[in-house]
């Protein structure tokens, strides 16, 4: 008989023997073991499937223990129960049962160690409490966030506005505003200095000063000045050519002193016009005082020079006049007859020297009321006077007139009258009206005698304008006309084509300021070079309605 | 005989009214100033005409226009003056013995200024034999 080892079972009965085979017992013990062993396969795979899938579980060994091993043994262990109904393997089920013994053991005891941890663990009801109060801080946080946004968004529409606002202010200044940082980049250009430069705001702005504005590069030193001191830098009446004309400005330097601003801003008028303005009230001043000068002057020459005049009238009377008694009886008391005297004075040239003597002294006489023909104070009042009259009385002043005689050979220049009959009388300052007219003679006479201009004419046309109700004068000369650039300039202060010290450059802006603002009326000119030129002076018959 | 008064303080124009007048065969009294005239015609002088100057030291020309129709002398005057803006005033325009030209120095004419005393003094004559 064979030894009954672990494995060798040949000696053991199979268990089937202990139900006596009795079928029923028998079969329900068989098929409760493999349903048994089928459940718990069943359980081992899905506690596999579920640890692999939840790759979050905390100790997966631990499941792996306690469910794979416990489980797959304990259906292992069923199975061979069910086995060894017929095959009596007793020893592989011992070994079995040992294995399900040594995990279910070791699962028991390491399950204490792991319980405080699954303790710990919240409960899906609670956990979806927390979810909700969770949720419900998040609500309340998001809001908050929606109205931090819209407030943020209302600041930033408040800001764009602000912006927009300052430009606005900024870009309606008549002024160049130019704002600078410390390294004299430009950070702000107004709509003036794209004006003035040519240069758009986007071109200009981080360009550095001296590029976008050249003509500001030697105030460079002072805005570094106005930075550094803080104070206040500026410059009256810079003047500056520009085009070949001179023009002045006004820089004034801003320092920014303000938190977190550094820099500068610098502000550019143009002054020009307000320069030659007080340039030209300096000189009418001037010219006032020497009005009044000539008033008082004219006395003290008219007085000598009466006696030196009139005495050589008496002087010619004497030495001329054969017929008057007391000059026969001096000639014959002196031992001699008025014969010879008059013989002698011939030979010599006596008498003609006489007479250059008083020519020259009417000249002077003459000088001294053309003088004083501007400086007379009864004629500053408005009378009514007829152009007609007034342009033929100037041509008579023209003819005495010293430059005009002499420097512009007036005589030899042809007049055409084409004057209206019937003109209407215009209520103006004679005077001032004959200045404007004599300047105008004054200019057309230089252009055509430099021009040379060959059998030069003054056209003078007079006319009643009825639509407009004025009274118009036109001059009209056949000189060499001006281009378009002496057209627009010609009333301006100072602005003179005329050698250095030939013109003053005051004469048509005077007469301008005289037709225009004191006497409300309208001072034209049309030209074109080698066409002449024509000056129109128009006044109201209504008289002027803003007297200065 | 036809007298005149010249009254200027400027002595080469005086002297040169002086010597035209005394060729054209006048007597002439001259003065330098307004009180100098005056004194004149206080001690017996009696031109029938006179030349007038206004500005004059002392008493002005026109004063003594004034003072010479109020003391009743009879003389045609012309103002001869070196004022342009002089104008005749009006309480002396309205005198008959006043011509109404004023002449300004310096006198190119001396016929013209001549005549119009001559005519100022007819016309003086003329109003006066109407009364």
């Amino acid at each position: 008989m064979n030894e009954n080892s672990f494995f060798n079972y040949d000696q053991f009965m199979p268990h089937g023997m202990c139900y006596l085979w009795q079928p029923d017992i028998l079969w329900a013990s068989v098929v409760s073991d493999v349903i048994t062993a089928l459940a718990y396969y069943s359980i081992t795979a899905a506690v596999i499937v579920f640890v692999k899938k939840r790759k979050d579980l905390p100790y997966p060994w631990f499941f792996i223990l306690a469910g794979s091993i416990i489980f797959m043994a304990c259906g292992t262990t069923h199975l061979i129960s069910a086995v060894v109904i017929w095959e009596p393997i007793y020893g592989i089920s011992a070994i079995s049962k040992s294995i399900t013994a040594i995990s279910s053991l070791a699962t028991g005891i390491l399950i204490w160690f792991v319980l405080p941890f699954f303790l710990s663990l919240k409960s899906p009801s609670v956990l979806e409490q927390v979810v909700l109060k969770r949720t419900e801080e998040l609500a309340n946080s998001n809001d908050l966030l929606n109205n931090e946004v819209a407030v943020h968004k209302q600041a930033r529409e408040q800001l764009v506005l602000l912006k927009n606002y300052m430009r606005n202010i900024i870009d309606s200044m008549p002024s160049v505003l130019i704002g600078v940082d410390l390294d004299s980049k430009v950070i702000q250009w107004n709509y003036e200095a794209e004006q003035v430069t040519g240069i758009s705001t986007e071109d200009a702005t981080g360009q550095q000063l001296a590029d976008a504005f050249p003509s500001l590069l030697c105030e460079l030193p002072k805005v570094e000045k106005a930075i550094k001191t803080r104070q206040l830098q500026n410059e009256v009446k810079r003047p500056r050519k520009q085009d070949g004309i001179l023009r002045y400005e006004d820089i004034t330097i801003y320092p920014l002193v303000t938190n977190g601003i550094e820099g500068a801003v610098i502000r550019l008028d143009d002054v020009t016009e307000q320069v030659r303005m007080e340039e030209m009230m300096i000189q009418s001043e001037k010219m006032l005082s020497v009005g009044g000068l000539a008033a008082g002057m004219a006395h003290e020459i008219n007085n000598p020079l009466a006696g030196m005049m009139q005495t050589a009238v008496v002087m010619k009377n004497r030495l001329s006049s054969k017929d008057m008694p007391a000059n026969i009886a001096a000639a014959e008391e002196s031992g001699t007859h008025l014969e010879a005297i008059h013989n002698y004075m011939e030979a010599r040239g006596i008498l003609r020297m006489v007479s250059d003597i008083n020519k020259s002294g009417q000249r002077v006489a003459n000088i001294v009321d053309n003088m004083l023909s501007f400086a007379r104070k009864n004629d500053s009042v408005y009378s009514s006077q007829n152009l007609n009259e007034l342009m033929d009385k100037t041509l008579d002043l023209a003819a005495t007139d010293y430059d005009l005689k002499k420097q512009y050979d007036f005589k030899t220049m042809n007049i055409v009258k084409s004057y209206e009959e019937s003109m209407p009388l215009v209520p103006c300052e004679s005077a001032k009206i004959q200045q404007v007219l004599l300047n105008i003679l004054r200019n057309g006479a230089q252009a055509m005698q430099s021009a040379g201009s060959e059998n030069a004419t003054f056209t003078l046309l007079t006319r009643y304008e009825a639509d407009r109700d004025v009274a118009c004068l036109e001059i009209k000369d056949n000189g060499p006309g001006m281009d378009e650039t002496t057209r627009k300039r010609v009333f301006e202060p100072f602005f003179t084509t005329k050698p250095i010290g030939e013109g003053t450059g005051l004469g048509l802006s005077v007469s301008y300021f005289i037709i225009t603002e004191n006497h409300g009326g309208e001072l034209s000119v049309v030209s074109e070079l080698g066409k002449g030129t024509s000056f129109y002076i128009r006044l109201p018959l209504s008289g002027a309605e803003k007297v200065a | 005989m036809k007298d005149i008064l010249i009254l200027d303080d400027e002595q080469t124009v005086r002297q040169s009214f002086v010597d035209f007048f005394e060729d054209q065969m006048w007597q002439t009294v001259q003065a330098k100033s307004g009180e100098e005239a005056l004194e004149l015609l206080e001690k017996g002088a009696h031109p029938k005409a006179a030349i007038v100057d206004i500005r004059l030291p002392g008493m002005d020309g026109d004063a003594f226009i004034r003072e010479v129709c109020s003391r009743k002398y009879v003389m045609s005057i012309v103002v001869c003056t070196g004022s342009p803006e002089y104008e005749i005033p009006d309480d002396l325009k309205a005198l008959l013995c006043v011509s109404n030209r004023v002449f300004r120095k310096p006198v190119a004419d001396f016929n013209a200024l001549e005549v119009e005393l001559i005519s100022t003094a007819n016309n003086m004559m003329k109003e006066a034999g109407s009364e």
